[in-house]
């Protein structure tokens, strides 16, 4: 915490070592959270001087509401979000499909478990290959939700304040994301 | 609605036990451990009652866990210098 307090009072003073500290104590980190987005290196390498130059430009504004680690990695989500905006159009999931399906409240299919299948094959390339091909039909509320919490490990906390999202929401975002990913693993290794 | 979904209907309410459609919307909580201690006990007694259930959320927290084995990108040393030195000629503009 200390040390946060005095990066933020180097970069608002535009001290050269402050920029160091942001670079060194926080690239990595916001660089990841992009490419999850943005999933070219180059393009990802863009949004990330992109968001190190609205950090510069913003610090004075910035009045500690949150923590400089949060206001980043807020800052970062939104530019990855603005950047896939701007690619080809995604195509729409018809929640019909993914969905479980009920009966009066009661499940009238027999649920596979795949979970059952061998850890090495779950682990495998191209399983997380196939996982984060499908993150990436997500819509953009569900995929930021399910990025930051169970791919990030962010606590409901954090994850809430970057996206501004009640717990409720935030809870319910990470839900249907994560129903589209295991119905979509279903289809792929069950059937 | 058929015969075997009015029977397994009415043996869950006769239980006072959430249905599978309820359990699902619990789910989120069930994993984090932040359901009360009574209804993390009727959703339990409910997966010990339902095969269908016990398979669903077994795979939702396999799903919830595959999060974690994603690849974690990291930056090269030379672009960070490059990054650095961006922001100091950015930040020396008046």
């Amino acid at each position: 915490m200390k040390e946060e307090t005095t990066l933020l009072e180097g970069l608002k003073k535009g001290m050269e070592s402050a920029y160091r500290g942001l670079v060194e104590g926080y690239s990595d980190r916001l660089f990841r959270i992009i490419s999850r987005f943005v999933r070219n290196p180059e393009e990802a390498k863009e949004v990330l001087q992109t968001v190190f130059l609205k950090v510069i430009e913003n610090i004075q504004k910035f009045e500690g509401n949150s923590s400089l680690y949060t206001w980043l990695y807020r800052i970062a989500v939104n530019e990855a979000l603005m950047r896939i905006r701007s690619q080809k159009p995604r195509r729409e999931i018809s929640w019909e499909e993914v969905l479980p399906h009920y009966e009066d409240g009661i499940r009238t299919f027999e649920v596979p478990d795949w979970s059952k299948l061998p850890d090495q094959q779950l682990a495998d390339r191209e399983l997380q290959l196939f996982v984060q091909e499908s993150v990436a039909e997500l819509s953009e509320d569900l995929k930021a939700a399910y990025l930051l919490k169970d791919v990030e490990q962010l606590s409901e906390d954090e994850v809430c304040t970057i996206l501004d999202l009640t717990k409720p929401a935030m809870k319910n975002r990470v839900h249907r994301a994560r129903l589209f990913l295991r119905k979509r693993i279903e289809e792929r290794y069950v059937r | 609605m058929s015969v075997k979904t009015k029977f397994i209907r009415a043996m869950f309410a006769m239980m006072h036990l959430p249905t599978c459609e309820e359990v699902e919307q619990f789910a989120y909580d069930f994993l984090e451990g932040a359901l009360d201690s009574s209804t993390m006990k009727v959703v339990g007694r409910h997966l010990k009652a339902c095969k269908n259930c016990q398979r669903f959320i077994a795979a939702y927290r396999k799903t919830a866990s595959l999060g974690k084995t994603f690849q974690k990108p990291s930056l090269d040393p030379e672009f960070k210098e490059k990054l650095f030195e961006f922001l100091s000629h950015q930040g020396g503009r008046p």
